[in-house]
């Protein structure tokens, strides 16, 4: 068996304490982002962790994932060098930060750009954890889009099970990028105003920054009241930027994750949505729900909390849905004042008080790839 | 222990530029449409390695690549910092590693994982270890396995990235291993070990392994001239598997050293030796007679 013994999370939302409030209360606000378009400085809302400036640069990137390690080793007061047979394991859109920095300037300046003759690559910042931590475990760098970090998880926790380490670190990273910002913009997929999951006049996402860590260990050797119990990743070629809209690929996934877990629908206490307000995945997601569930448990959106933070969610939102329930409850669904006619059940619209249980939390991205896994808290 | 059912080898020296492989492509009746040059060596290299199996659609996908897809990185940096243009949203689509895993499950009709993993040191074994692990668990009964690299189009900047001298001679490649946990009908026996071993456990399972008959060594790039002969000397009954004769460097080179010894033999054991600042990683190849 698989413990999820902690987080940490670097958000929009600050700190533990004003992320409880925040969360409970149904109460958070983006800020801005400027970026060139052209000749015209645009403005887009936005979810950021900090207001530093943000440089392509893997030294911030390295600072803030030191930052989120501290911060997990005091909240576990936890040395992680003790942790011995230890993997590291990280999920990002944009594990090509570490080229970019060199690449960009080689394209501007048309020059080989002068840097140290030494790899770069995708790999670099786990590997950077690892040699700093002290882990001696495999260490993996995952690109799946917007469930790169769950389905980061998912193998972390597969490679437990299996014997061939004792403890996991996963990391979710999405740091602001002008190329990521100016790629959705492009793709017409942000909302000027909010976010409004599965609202009928929802219009699209807003981007997020966050940085996360959760360990997980085999139970035999650190038990731990949270449990992961199954994961399910699957994909679907309907279109490259998502899902089918008829929800059937999600649908696939979901029962997947149950079936693995030995559960059937009703078990499950509730369910942490995807729900982005893109329009397409938003209905996408509720269809797929239906066809798994003759009555849906209460579920949820954190995306109006901390944005979108892309590949960095699946163990953002872990740590951000663990906090919750930690504090007797599940949040409401930000911004949500209806839904559109074929759909009856609506987001959890005010804050559950609920303390233990069965949780899905679901993730679907670009490529076609869905992921959902199911986490067990016990009293 | 996994068992090896196909390989699918597209391994080339490109001399100017990076080739044109639609045409290739056409004949086998993959959609050229909204992929680019990396997408088209990924499906090229995946199709050699399913064909003539029929794979179950839940057949899983795990990619590797040393460096990417940089050439559509190149592009949305000029757009963006050049042109002073948005990125066109095919290339940015395209820049997310999984969206070549995509174009693969799409000409091959597979619904199963899809996903895209690398690691610094070896991308190939961490992404083998991870199929290993998959399998012998029962979460995966197929997986098409596979790194991809694509020839650089600034070649000197991808020297100075990869790390290697400004001499050495760039390839490109795809090459894929279908797997899965079923011995019948399987070509050979795959095993990848579970950790890095340092210099001394390298000597004891090199020792172990000169016990066995037909024993083939593979080096990595990494592993220096003077290592290979030093180890060459000391076990004068292992056999040297010279794929390097038919390949540039690009760093998911590993796939191509297990795929072409599998191609070229009918029985033989192969060992590959790669190493990183960890220590060393070692695969083996088992043919099955």
């Amino acid at each position: 068996m698989v413990s999820i013994i902690g987080g940490a999370l670097l958000s929009a939302l600050g700190n533990p304490p004003r992320r409880i409030e925040a969360l409970r209360h149904g109460r958070a606000e983006p800020g801005t982002l400027e970026t060139m378009i052209g000749r015209d400085r645009v403005s887009y809302p936005y979810y950021r962790l900090d207001h530093k400036p943000r440089p392509i640069d893997p030294a911030v990137i390295n600072g803030y994932l030191d930052e989120v390690m501290e911060k997990l080793g005091r909240k576990l007061a936890l040395n992680p060098a003790e942790l011995g047979n230890c993997g590291i394991f990280l999920g990002s859109s944009a594990i090509d930060y570490y080229q970019a920095a060199v690449l960009e300037q080689a394209v501007m300046n048309d020059s080989t750009a002068d840097i140290e003759n030494q790899r770069a690559g995708g790999g670099c910042y786990a590997e950077r954890l690892a040699r700093r931590i002290g882990c001696d475990g495999p260490c993996l760098t995952y690109n799946t889009a917007c469930t790169s970090s769950a389905n980061a998880l998912i193998d972390a926790a597969a490679m437990l099970a299996g014997g061939i380490i004792d403890h996991a670190l996963i990391f979710g990273l999405e740091i602001t990028s002008a190329m990521t910002l100016q790629g959705f913009i492009a793709l017409q997929l942000l909302s000027r105003s909010r976010v409004r999951p599965f609202d009928i006049k929802r219009d699209g996402m807003i981007l997020g920054e966050a940085v996360s860590v959760v360990l997980l260990s085999r139970t035999e050797i650190r038990p731990s009241t949270w449990h992961y119990l199954s994961g399910g990743s699957l994909s679907e070629t309907y279109t490259v930027t998502g899902a089918n809209p008829d929800g059937s690929g999600i649908a696939m996934v979901m029962a997947a994750a149950l079936k693995d877990a030995g559960l059937t629908p009703h078990e499950l206490t509730a369910i942490k949505a995807h729900g982005t307000a893109s329009e397409a995945m938003d209905s996408a997601e509720l269809r797929g729900m239906k066809r798994v569930f003759e009555r849906l448990p209460p579920y949820f959106s954190l995306k109006p909390y901390i944005g979108h933070t892309l590949g960095g969610c699946g163990v953002a939102e872990l740590v951000l849905t663990m906090e919750c329930i930690e504090a007797g409850f599940i949040p409401p669904t930000m911004n949500f004042n209806q839904l559109e006619p074929e759909f009856r059940q609506p987001p959890l619209q005010q804050a559950r008080a609920v303390k233990s249980g069965r949780f899905m939390l679901n993730y679907f991205g670009f490529g076609g790839n869905n992921t959902s896994f199911i986490i067990e808290k016990t009293p | 222990m996994i068992y090896i059912h196909a390989t699918g080898i597209h391994n080339t020296i490109p001399t100017s530029g990076q080739p044109d492989l639609r045409a290739e492509l056409k004949a086998m009746g993959a959609d050229n449409r909204r992929s680019d040059h990396f997408m088209r060596l990924a499906v090229i290299g995946a199709h050699k390695a399913a064909d003539g199996h029929e794979l179950p659609a839940e057949t899983a996908v795990y990619m590797t690549s040393g460096q990417g897809n940089t050439a559509v990185f190149n592009r949305i940096c000029s757009a963006l910092r050049i042109e002073k243009n948005l990125p066109k949203p095919v290339d940015f689509i395209n820049l997310l590693s999984n969206s070549t895993g995509f174009y693969i499950a799409s000409h091959l009709g597979l619904a199963g994982r899809n996903i895209f993993l690398t690691h610094h040191h070896f991308p190939v074994q961490m992404t083998l270890l991870t199929a290993q692990n998959d399998i012998t668990q029962g979460l995966q009964q197929t997986i098409l396995a596979g790194g991809v690299d694509e020839w650089q189009t600034r070649p000197q900047l991808a020297r100075k990235l990869m790390g290697i001298e400004e001499t050495t001679v760039l390839g490109e490649g795809s090459n894929w291993l279908l797997l899965s946990p079923e011995r019948e009908n399987a070509l050979a026996v795959l095993e990848v070990e579970k950790r890095c071993i340092n210099e001394e456990e390298l000597t004891l399972r090199l020792r172990a392994e000169s016990k066995h008959h037909d024993i083939t060594i593979a080096f990595a790039p990494k592993i220096t001239k003077s290592q290979a002969a030093r180890f060459m000397n000391q076990y004068p009954s292992f056999k040297r598997h010279n794929y390097e004769a038919a390949c540039a460097y690009y760093e998911t080179l590993a796939f191509y050293a297990l795929n072409s010894f599998i191609a070229a033999h009918k029985k033989g054991r192969l060992l590959h030796i790669d190493c990183g600042t960890n220590g060393y990683m070692l695969m083996t190849v088992e043919i099955i007679p």
